[in-house]
């Protein structure tokens, strides 16, 4: 053993034998105390906990609700579209069902006779923005091609040819007549009053000329009678 | 569980778990050492007494996060030594060093317990606090100096030099006192 080490020895021995100092009682007890406050939770700290796991369940069952309203919402929406254009197709007249296959064959006449017709004529198709009144339009326009034929008709008896026979359109025509024939009256003057509350009360003449070719004995109200006859 | 021979890192586990009965056990068992670690570098005994306190509230506030990764004794003067660096430590020699110095002792005298306890002190206050306080937690808890390295945040060749100069430096304080290690009856004359 060397000097260093029972030196060493002796300054621990020294050491050990003044170590006596201990932590007053007072000391002891406030801490012992604080060891057992922080395993006590404050009645704060439980209330907190509870109020977080109700807040937890309270945004669990409002995502749950939300999600069905907007499932029920998106469902709603779908049957509504669904719904909205069967209705539609249950308003428009009955004694039309070829009604686009006459649109496209009017456009096809127009377009394969080269009938420069009147721009007032031709524009109202695509300035008329409510239904009745695109009806309406299409509907005279049915109708001149209707005079068209039976002129042409009259100039086949006089055997004057067939110039203007454009084979397609009479068929076409007769095509589109046979509807026009099956309109009912009323749709007709539906049609009428439509384009007379628009404020069309030329074209509601030339319709209404037609009504009464078609329909002579047919009563007609007396406010278009009225509104007609302003007009003249 | 036999507190009485559990070890402290798991008389820490069950605190955190609710048993107060471990940590009083825990607090029996170190309350003592981790007393004058704080208190013999610290000469105010009021700052040092808030200190002891704050070092143990911190203790049991870590209860909850403590893991016995590491050693429980590591872990708590790491505390005390981070409380310690932190605040101001007043270096005052002892006030009764001045009479310890100039009166003349008797070998009776100089062998009172009483009286090698204040040179003792007296030679301790005079250290520079970093060896102070390796020299403390050498003599006060079983801690490797690779343990005191991690508590006081130094390298292991640090901790071994700054106990090397405490000892030292306590000797040759001592010696002034006519205070000197017998020899040891083994030594083949290097003594001499």
């Amino acid at each position: 053993m060397n000097h260093h080490d029972s030196d060493d020895d002796f300054i621990d021995g020294l050491y050990q034998q003044s170590a006596k100092e201990t932590p007053p009682a007072q000391l002891d007890k406030q801490i012992l105390s604080l060891a057992k406050l922080a395993h006590q939770p404050s009645p704060f700290a439980k209330m907190m906990r509870f109020q977080r796991v109700l807040s937890v369940a309270a945004v669990m069952v409002l995502s749950i609700a939300i999600f069905f309203e907007v499932d029920k919402n998106a469902t709603r929406y779908i049957e509504q579209d669904a719904v909205t254009p069967q209705q539609n197709r249950l308003q428009s007249p009955p004694s039309a069902p070829a009604s686009d296959q006459i649109d496209q064959s009017v456009e096809m006449h127009e377009s394969s006779q080269g009938i420069e017709q009147d721009s007032a004529e031709q524009n109202p198709t695509k300035q008329l923005k409510s239904k009745a009144m695109k009806k309406a339009f299409k509907e005279q326009q049915r109708g001149f091609m209707a005079d068209e034929i039976s002129e042409l008709a009259a100039e086949e008896q006089s055997a004057v040819g067939a110039a203007s026979r454009s084979a397609s359109a009479p068929s076409d025509s007769l095509k589109m007549e046979a509807p026009n024939q099956d309109q009912k009256p009323d749709l007709m003057l539906q049609d009428i009053e439509a384009l007379l509350a628009s404020g069309q009360v030329e074209e509601a003449r030339i319709l209404f000329e037609q009504f009464k070719q078609r329909y002579p004995k047919y009563a007609v109200p007396e406010l278009i009678r009225e509104q007609i006859g302003k007009g003249e | 569980m036999d507190s009485s021979t559990a070890t402290d890192e798991s008389l820490m586990l069950a605190y955190a778990n609710g048993d107060i009965a471990s940590f009083e056990v825990l607090y029996d068992r170190h309350k003592a050492p981790l007393y004058r670690y704080i208190v013999r570098q610290i000469s105010d005994q009021e700052l040092a007494h808030d200190l002891y306190q704050e070092c143990w509230s911190r203790i049991i506030k870590s209860a909850f996060s403590y893991s016995d990764d590491a050693k429980w004794t590591t872990w708590a003067y790491h505390i005390a030594h981070n409380l310690v660096v932190d605040h101001y430590r007043s270096f005052k020699a002892l006030d009764d060093a001045v009479d310890i110095a100039s009166s003349v002792h008797s070998p009776e005298q100089l062998h009172d317990q009483q009286v090698l306890s204040k040179q003792l002190k007296h030679c301790m206050g005079k250290l520079p606090s970093v060896q102070l306080e390796t020299f403390i937690l050498n003599q006060e808890t079983d801690l490797t100096l690779k343990m005191i390295a991690d508590v006081v945040e130094a390298s292991h060749e640090a901790v071994k030099t700054r106990l090397r100069y405490a000892r030292s430096a306590l000797q040759e304080c001592l010696a002034k006192f006519g205070i000197h290690s017998k020899p040891s009856s083994t030594d083949s004359g290097e003594n001499a």
